[in-house]
């Protein structure tokens, strides 16, 4: 192949694979599929040395008509104008496949490539972006590569060297020098991915590289009965969590579904249930003393939250897209730890335990340490904290009255003064599940008629609804009967990947539940939307389709984990622990000898060192180990470069004979016969031996037939004389070979 | 030898140190661990380029085989050939040229040209040429090779230089010689009648037929053969004894002054056409420069025919290399005496340098005891 026709096709995949990942990053399918088609009509122009480019003027005419259109866009919505440049940059590189053009030419749609790619780094980290980069990268490589060869045979002489061509062989060295280089360069890639610091001179540059998140959804500041809220049916991941408990075992399958609180809403008027901006004292009554939610611990870790004799869960949380403000935990987070930003940003509410960003940056994860059962300890000077309660609410309503029925049917009683009652948690429980058993869950919305109640409606009339009316309709009846309970919205993660060991968070699994005041310093969780339901409604996809979707789902876990949120956390762990098995593995060869050895018995003295030693044969015996396996490994992978190489080159050889040499090629199409006469023996249990000649082979025939073993024989002089003989046979030939295939296929057939 | 590699900033390299300065700059703005990525990728390309490319050249050594002299203003042959050591990198893309450096003098004679190894595999080697255009007549010094990539990626230009002296010539520019006037062709075809070829008669022995040119005599003509050709064919005999012809190279312009360099340049490109004419007839040609005290006598040619020729065409390369080799600036105005210096009964085509801007016919001289006998043509 003539070096500049290699040079058109590394350009085409170069921008093909560009303009993808362009698509990718920009998550524009319109673009994607309309640049596609052009750039597969480039074909016959890039690879074909005789392909005829479209004519100057057609060309000027287009990239003048793109230029009119990048302007007016830039005229109409300066805001888009980013947007329409790199359009108009996808389309330019596109014309240029299009176009002869010299290699200053060539130069410059490259670049244009490369730096079209470098800005989809700018506004994407999707994995399916890392996968277009892995593609990209040696398609560039390649083509860079092939231009350097290029532009080098140009500059030298007067151009003689352009037209000549490549010397056999070259390509193929040109191959693994270039898969050598491209996986040295991404080698060193890890090693400046892994060591360049991370948390420092950020945001310096203004917004400058910086991704912002798409933002899906979230928790809703308020709920809606009847009109919106949480429901949703998007996929879209959330979050991702790990939950591991005191000895770090993983506990995802335990704790499933885990439910992740994010919000709590406590004031409920007109269908709606929003976050009170009021604070209360011990009767209930608005408190004068501050409008301000009382925060406990700035993010800084604080282990006086801890009670002793309950299990202690650690969230490590990683937001995959939507919302961060709000940070979803398990319940009573008693500490944590954000992995990138600044500790102070975080926010703790002391009134629910609930947490949130304040410091507008994009958090990207964080640790959380919850006792879920376990009753609240308020640090030192805010005991105060707890000394509040909700207004009663909800008295005469149709909540109330379902309320007073149901403990009246168990025989359980409440009295409304009271702060906590004995019977709390056991009427908690009974409201819980009784909702579940004898209300139906649904994801129909109905609206509520004019006037009317949404939880009466669902009380009265309706009798189903979705979680947001379970909850609603609990915290009613508990508020009803005097009991502190509020809603809580979060979500209940039941996708749990055992490959990956976390929890998917989807949009579709966000959940509300109930907490409750059982005892003055505890508050418990109840959930009275019927369970198998909600699994229903909040599971993933299944099937073939989904299996796929997961595995791709946790590959995209591990993208976000270890690539998109490579943090200085992360970083220190993982240089961190090469750093202690580097100094294991020295210590190991050089091992310390005792302060006082004079105090030490000859045998203790003895021991040491013998066990010195043999920690350096140990380590001696890994080196040597190491050593021999890297040669060993090394050599493997030059023998199987050079079968590889070698395969190559004898097929490109044949490929090339039969391209030039008509009559090689005749001959090779007239050897189909004995193709298909040796795969038919093959299949029927009768491969010929490496050292096996064909005549031999079918003489050995016999065992099946002497007729097969005779036409055969006659059909392998035909094949002889087609193949040593290099002569053409002729139609009479050919009918024959074709029969005596025949007769040995049937011969063979009825011998099986 | 010890090989030291050089790095050379070119304009690329720039550009992509800059937008690797910015990709990192950008990463550390943004966090962005896909713009880490690229960054160390670039890093990566930059380095990796630097090793390739840096082991390449190591593995590579060339060598000059020699020079082949051109006339002036033809392109003279410098041919190397290659060896790519290595047993693991192959060669691509590396360019070899010459260096003005190590006492190298060859700027003033041929403008240098590069020539290119596209491929070369691991422990093989070849054999390349590079045309120079040679812009001045002279010998001048090859002093250092230099090899010369930017594979893989462009980014840095990578060069060593392989010290070694080769001597070069260009020769004096090409005249044809069928241009000379038509008497000094007859001169020099020895039709002259003071023409030693006269004085011992042409042999009977058919040399070979050739073309006519100007200054033949008629009587050589083979008439029958042209006119069945249809153009003029002229017998060339086999000379009974081989003529010896000098040509004496006079570059002085006048009384005790050298003439202009431009004129000497035309005299002297002339008297390498008269050489190369003399060689043609089948004469041994000698050369006389006063003005340099050059002085090589004309070699009777002891075989005839073909070996003879080359022989001849020895003595022609021996010769028109001294040409080449003149230094004007070393030269001197001195007395053309003739007689003095060759001797008796020797023919002798004068080229003087006087006259001359262009290339003008030569005067033709012969000596005899005692005095000399100008033949102005």
């Amino acid at each position: 192949m003539r070096l500049d026709a290699k040079l058109r096709s590394a350009l085409f995949w170069m921008i093909g694979i560009g303009v993808q990942v362009y698509c990718i990053a920009e998550a524009n399918v319109t673009l994607s599929m309309l640049a596609a088609p052009v750039w597969l009509l480039a074909w016959p122009v890039s690879m074909s040395v005789k392909g005829r480019p479209l004519p100057k003027l057609v060309l000027g005419l287009i990239a003048l008509g793109l230029t009119i259109r990048v302007l007016a866009a830039a005229i109409v919505s300066p805001e888009d104008f980013v947007a329409a440049v790199s359009r108009y940059i996808v389309w330019l590189q596109l014309l240029k496949l299009f176009d002869r053009r010299e290699p200053g030419d060539v130069a410059q749609a490259m670049a244009l490539s490369v730096f079209l790619v470098l800005g989809s780094c700018l506004t994407s980290n999707s994995m399916w972006l890392g996968v277009g980069l892995l593609v990209y990268t040696p398609a560039a490589l390649w083509g860079i590569t092939i231009y350097q060869l290029y532009a080098e045979a140009l500059r030298t002489g007067d151009g003689e060297f352009r037209d000549r061509p490549v010397p056999p062989g070259a390509f193929s060295h040109l191959r693994r020098l270039g898969a050598g280089a491209g996986v040295a360069a991404m080698g060193v890639a890890v090693v400046v991915f892994l060591l360049m610091p991370r948390g420092y001179g950020e945001g310096f540059l203004g917004d400058v590289g910086v991704v912002e998140p798409v933002s899906v959804s979230g928790v809703p500041e308020e709920v809606r009965l009847g009109e919106s809220g949480l429901i949703s049916t998007s996929f879209a991941e959330v979050l991702s969590v790990v939950v591991t408990d005191e000895q770090g075992r993983n506990v995802g399958e335990l704790v499933k579904p885990l439910y992740l609180k994010a919000l709590t809403l406590d004031e409920y008027a007109n269908g709606r249930w929003r976050q009170s901006r009021q604070l209360y004292n011990a009767r209930g009554r608005a408190s004068a003393r501050s409008h301000e939610r009382p925060l406990v611990f700035h993010g800084v870790t604080d282990e006086s939250n801890v009670v002793e004799g309950y299990p202690v869960y650690e969230q490590r949380i990683r937001f995959l897209t939507g919302d961060r403000t709000r940070m979803p935990t398990m319940n009573r987070a008693i500490r944590m730890e954000p992995d990138d930003d600044d500790p102070r940003s975080v926010r703790v509410n002391a009134h629910d335990i609930t947490l949130f960003n304040v410091s507008g940056l994009a958090l990207s994860s964080y640790t959380v340490w919850s006792q879920p059962d376990a009753p609240r300890v308020p640090p030192e000077g805010l005991r105060d904290a707890l000394d509040w309660r909700y207004p009663r609410g909800f008295e005469g309503s149709a909540a109330q009255r379902l309320a007073q029925r149901w403990i009246g049917e168990a025989g359980l009683s409440r009295d409304p003064d009271l702060w906590v009652g004995p019977d709390d948690h056991e009427i908690a429980r009974l409201f819980e599940a009784r909702l579940q058993k004898e209300f139906d869950y649904t994801l129909e919305m109905i609206a509520p008629e004019p006037g009317e109640d949404p939880i009466d409606m669902f009380l009265t009339r309706t009798k189903a609804g979705h979680c947001e009316y379970f909850a609603s309709t609990m915290t009613a009846m508990l508020r009803s009967l005097g009991i502190d309970a509020r809603v809580v919205t979060g979500y209940a993660a039941t996708e749990y990947n055992e490959t990956t060991g976390a929890f998917l968070v989807r949009e579709n699994q966000s959940h509300a539940w109930v907490e409750a005041r059982t005892e003055p310093d505890r508050w418990r969780t109840y959930d009275p939307s019927p369970s198998a339901e909600v699994a229903t409604a909040h599971q993933g996809p299944s099937g073939l389709v989904a299996f796929a979707r997961r595995a791709i789902k946790a590959a995209n876990a591990f993208w976000i984990d270890h690539i998109v949120g490579f943090d200085r956390n992360r970083q220190a762990q993982a240089l961190g622990s090469q750093r202690s098995r580097l100094r294991a593995f020295f210590e190991g060869l050089w091992p310390t000898p005792p302060e006082s050895p004079q105090g030490e018995s000859d045998e203790q003295i003895n021991e040491f060192r013998a066990a010195g030693t043999r920690t350096l044969i140990g380590a001696a015996i890994q080196v040597a180990g190491l050593v021999v396996g890297a040669f060993g490994l090394s050599v493997a992978l030059i023998i199987l470069m050079r079968r590889l190489d070698l395969f190559f080159e004898a097929r490109q050889r044949r490929h090339e004979r039969l391209r030039h040499d008509p009559e090689h090629a005749l001959r090779h199409r007239q050897a189909a016969f004995f193709r298909r006469y040796q795969k038919a023996l093959r299949r029927a249990g009768h491969p010929r031996g490496v050292s096996t000649t064909p005549m031999a082979h079918a003489l050995a025939l016999g065992s099946v037939s002497g007729d097969a073993a005779r036409d055969g024989a006659a059909l392998t002089a035909l094949y002889y004389r087609l193949r040593f003989g290099q002569v053409l046979l002729g139609e009479e030939e050919l009918e024959q070979a074709e029969r005596l295939l025949g007769r040995i296929t049937s011969a063979l057939r009825s011998a099986r | 030898m010890i090989l030291r590699r050089r790095y050379h900033v070119h304009p690329p390299g720039i550009v992509y140190c800059i937008i690797t300065t910015l990709l990192g700059l950008g990463a550390l703005n943004s966090q962005n661990n896909l713009l880490f990525g690229a960054f160390g990728l670039a890093l990566g390309g930059l380095l990796i380029s630097g090793i390739v490319s840096g082991a390449m050249l190591m593995g590579l050594r060339v060598t000059r085989l020699g020079v082949e002299p051109a006339p002036e203003g033809e392109p003279v042959v410098i041919r190397y050939e290659v060896e790519n050591r290595s047993r693991i990198y192959p060669i691509f893309a590396v360019r070899i040229g010459e260096h003005r450096s190590h006492g190298a003098t060859f700027q003033r004679h041929i403008e240098p040209r590069e020539t290119l190894v596209m491929h070369l595999a691991p422990r093989s080697r070849a054999r390349l040429s590079a045309a120079c255009p040679s812009e001045r007549r002279g010998e001048f010094t090859l002093g250092a090779t230099q090899i010369t990539t930017r594979f893989p990626f462009g980014i840095i230009r990578k060069s060593i230089i392989i010290p070694e002296h080769t001597l070069g010539l260009v020769h004096p520019r090409r005249v044809d010689a069928r241009r000379l006037n038509e008497a000094v062709g007859r001169a020099l075809a020895g039709e002259d009648p003071c023409s030693d070829r006269q004085w011992q008669g042409a042999g009977l022995d058919l040399l070979a037929l050739r073309e006519y040119t100007p200054g033949d005599s008629p009587r050589r003509i083979a008439w029958r053969v042209s006119a069945r050709l249809g153009e003029l064919i002229v017998r060339d005999s086999q000379p009974t004894k081989p003529a010896r012809r000098w040509v004496a190279l006079d570059l002085t312009a006048g009384d005790s002054a050298m003439a202009g360099d431009d004129a000497c340049e035309n005299a002297i490109a002339l008297t390498a056409a008269v050489i190369a004419r003399i060689t043609t007839s089948g004469a041994a040609p000698g050369l006389l420069v006063p003005a340099s005290g050059l002085r090589i006598a004309p070699t009777p040619a002891t075989l005839q025919g073909v070996a003879g020729a080359t022989t001849e065409h020895a003595k022609e390369r021996e010769l028109i290399d001294e040409l080449a080799r003149l230094d004007l600036s070393r030269c001197r105005p001195a007395p053309m005496d003739i007689g003095s210096r060759i001797g008796p009964n020797a023919s002798v085509v004068v080229v003087s340098a006087r006259t001359l801007t262009t290339p003008t016919p030569p005067r033709q001289q012969r000596t005899s005891p005692g005095n000399s006998e100008a033949v102005t043509a």
